[in-house]
């Protein structure tokens, strides 16, 4: 990753009468990121991104993209970009092996048969490679968009929600692929309401929430800024023990029949363990909890996101 | 042009398979002219009624009307002559209230003008839009030979003069093909085009080509490309249907050919910004149907324009399909090439109007 900004946008805004979809947001990419804009269905991932993508025409504020302004001259850069947008759908009647031909030839890029068929393998769907497009179950048409995004073979991808529909196992590889991409010096903005995903794969996430920006960091930055301190579940204490617990002075919370033990700053669970047992406190076993993005998440914004939507 | 040719070759594939969207196109217009075809032709091979009336009533215009009747030509129909009075007033009424094939007049003075070694015109009377018209000609050709080679005449002095009737025995095919053409490039140009765009909003397919570096009059282009290439198989089916099944009488004239471009690129034009205003496949079918329709049925198509009540002539006048019509009828069946260049010159300047007008409004970007 270098320090070159990709992307520059400042003050954007998108408005719809009263309705701001987006509301002032500054951010920049650097060349060989994978940024994240994390937030809620409705939060202006998508109407940034498109903006972005020449898509839609901002209200105000300035977007650069390879140092061109993309309100003014989208056009000069299309070649550099490859998109995958929120509500794909392919070509219903193209075969996967057609529609990249067909997007080779808008990129001016020559295709062999089997450059077709390495693109497919990286997309895993070589296997459907003779079912035309509108047969392809949903997660299976989303792989063949990102096949379409990365045919030009784009210095910057914008992957709007690249997962949505896939399976476990196909979301891990795509992980895996698009890190790959980034280790090439590909930069890669992507849209997403998964959290694990976010924390996985983002060098940088911009948090959104109704149109405007909560925050901006890495994940480990924002985890250890806004994720809460570490904690400890300790199993099968009895009525004696929690008497001891609380006695002990230890930061610490009922969690149903168990207790959690909140871990302070410069302690490791092995100091923990140690104050525990000078205590004479009992107990069968405990389990150890690392904050995550999710928890960073749920204290920026007040709620996690289950399928897609603020859950408080 | 590369773009160019591979949005081309990608839209070609869908089309053809859409199986349904080419029946329509093409099958459609071809289920008219064989219907129209059917209800309009005789059989495939008519029978000869020939009217013959003898002004001369000499022993050589007897003759003439025995080698007549005894020339036989290799024909698979049935070819019969009947005899008329001479006080009969021959003319087209008469022919086509009998439903005969024409009429052979042997003019008075034709014993005297071969016996004065002076030539003597026969009148016949044909209909030369009818498949009929060719037996007819050769039989009185093979005729006058064998009648100029007997001892008793031994010189050519027989011509014909033919005049031209219109006996309606394939009057309506041979003016509803054209009307076809230009209603199969309106149906296919205007209507499916129309939701063809409307398709591609809902589906989304102009945000992703707005994302590559196609652009947009290189899309526009390519459609129109392909919807030549439609209307040019089209067209040459409808031939091969209405003149070489149904034996209709229209020809291809450069004229012709420009009005089937400039109506392509006219109709397209229309159905491109209907589909763009509509945005919603029923919408845009809606739209173009009550735009296509009255067009269909007001244009001139089906009826001639002079059976229209005078307000509905004015009406016509507003349809871009009037002008089509009429220019190809003119080029293509009357041989009138000036009323048709004026035809053309409408359509001409229509289609650039609304083929800008198409440029301009189609966007792919949203609000």
């Amino acid at each position: 990753m270098s320090n070159e900004s990709i992307i520059t946008v400042t003050e954007l805004k998108k408005h719809y009468g009263d309705i701001k979809a987006v509301d002032g947001v500054s951010f920049d990419v650097k060349r060989g990121q994978i940024f994240s804009c994390l937030g809620p269905n409705g939060a202006g991932k998508t109407t940034t991104v498109e903006m972005m993508e020449g898509l839609r025409t901002p209200t105000s504020g300035k977007i650069e993209i390879f140092g061109v302004d993309v309100t003014q001259d989208y056009a000069s850069i299309r070649h550099r970009v490859g998109v995958l947008p929120q509500d794909f759908i392919p070509f219903e009647r193209l075969k996967a092996p057609e529609a990249i031909a067909y997007f080779a030839g808008l990129y001016g890029k020559e295709m062999t048969k089997d450059d077709v068929n390495k693109l497919l393998e990286t997309v895993e769907l070589v296997h459907r490679k003779d079912v035309i497009a509108k047969k392809l179950s949903g997660g299976e048409k989303r792989k063949l968009g990102i096949a379409l995004a990365l045919v030009g073979e784009p210095d910057l991808l914008f992957l709007d929600e690249p997962t949505t529909g896939l399976d476990a196992q196909a979301r891990r590889n795509l992980w895996g692929l698009l890190e790959n991409l980034r280790d090439e010096g590909r930069t890669i903005l992507l849209t997403t309401h998964y959290l694990d995903e976010a924390e996985k794969l983002s060098d940088e996430v911009f948090v959104m929430h109704k149109g405007k920006e909560i925050a901006r960091a890495s994940p480990q930055k924002l985890i250890e800024q806004y994720g809460g301190k570490r904690s400890m579940i300790i199993h099968g204490c009895d009525a004696e023990s929690i008497q001891k617990l609380e006695a002990s002075g230890f930061s610490m919370e009922r969690v149903q029949k168990d207790v959690k033990l909140f871990i302070g700053e410069g302690e490791s669970v092995r100091d923990i363990v140690r104050r525990l047992d000078s205590s004479d406190i009992l107990y069968t076993d405990f389990t150890t909890n690392e904050p995550t993005l999710e928890d960073a998440f749920i204290n920026l914004v007040g709620g996690t996101i289950v399928s897609g939507e603020l859950s408080k | 042009m590369s773009r160019i040719t591979a949005d081309l070759k990608a839209f070609a594939i869908q089309y053809l398979r859409n199986p349904f969207g080419a029946a329509f196109s093409i099958g459609f217009p071809l289920l008219l002219v064989i219907c129209f075809g059917a209800m309009f032709s005789p059989s495939a091979t008519p029978d000869v009624h020939l009217l013959i009336q003898d002004l001369d009533g000499t022993p050589m215009s007897e003759q003439f009307i025995d080698t007549l009747n005894q020339t036989t030509i290799s024909y698979s129909g049935t070819f019969e002559t009947y005899m008329t009075e001479p006080t009969y007033d021959m003319n087209e009424s008469v022919l086509q209230e009998h439903e005969l094939s024409g009429a052979i007049v042997i003019p008075a003075g034709f014993e005297a003008q071969i016996s004065g070694n002076q030539s003597v015109d026969i009148i016949v009377f044909l209909d030369e839009s009818s498949s009929t018209d060719g037996v007819i000609l050769e039989n009185v050709d093979t005729a006058i030979v064998t009648f100029e080679a007997s001892s008793s005449v031994s010189g050519q002095y027989v011509s014909i003069t033919i005049t031209e009737i219109d006996n309606g025995e394939f009057n309506f095919l041979n003016f509803f093909l054209p009307g076809i053409i230009a209603l199969t490039i309106m149906l296919n140009c205007l209507m499916i085009l129309a939701s063809l765009m409307a398709d591609y909003w809902s589906h989304g397919y102009f945000k992703i080509l707005k994302t590559t570096p196609l652009k947009k009059w290189e899309w526009v282009l390519s459609k129109l490309i392909w919807y030549l290439v439609v209307m040019a198989v089209a067209i040459l089916l409808l031939f091969v249907v209405g003149v070489g099944l149904f034996g209709a009488n229209v020809t291809i004239t450069p004229i012709a050919i420009a009005l089937i471009v400039a109506g392509t690129l006219l109709f397209s034009s229309i159905g491109m910004i209907i589909g763009a205003l509509a945005k919603h496949t029923d919408t845009a079918a809606g739209i173009s149907q009550a735009i296509g329709q009255p067009m269909m049925f007001l244009s001139g198509i089906f009826w001639q324009l002079e059976e229209f009540p005078p307000i509905m002539q004015t009406i016509s006048k507003f349809f871009p399909l009037t002008y089509l019509g009429a220019g190809l009828r003119a080029t293509m069946l009357e041989g009138n090439d000036i009323l048709a260049l004026e035809n053309l010159a409408v359509v001409v300047v229509l289609a650039v109007v609304f083929f800008i007008l198409a440029v301009k409004l189609i966007k792919w970007k949203e609000k």
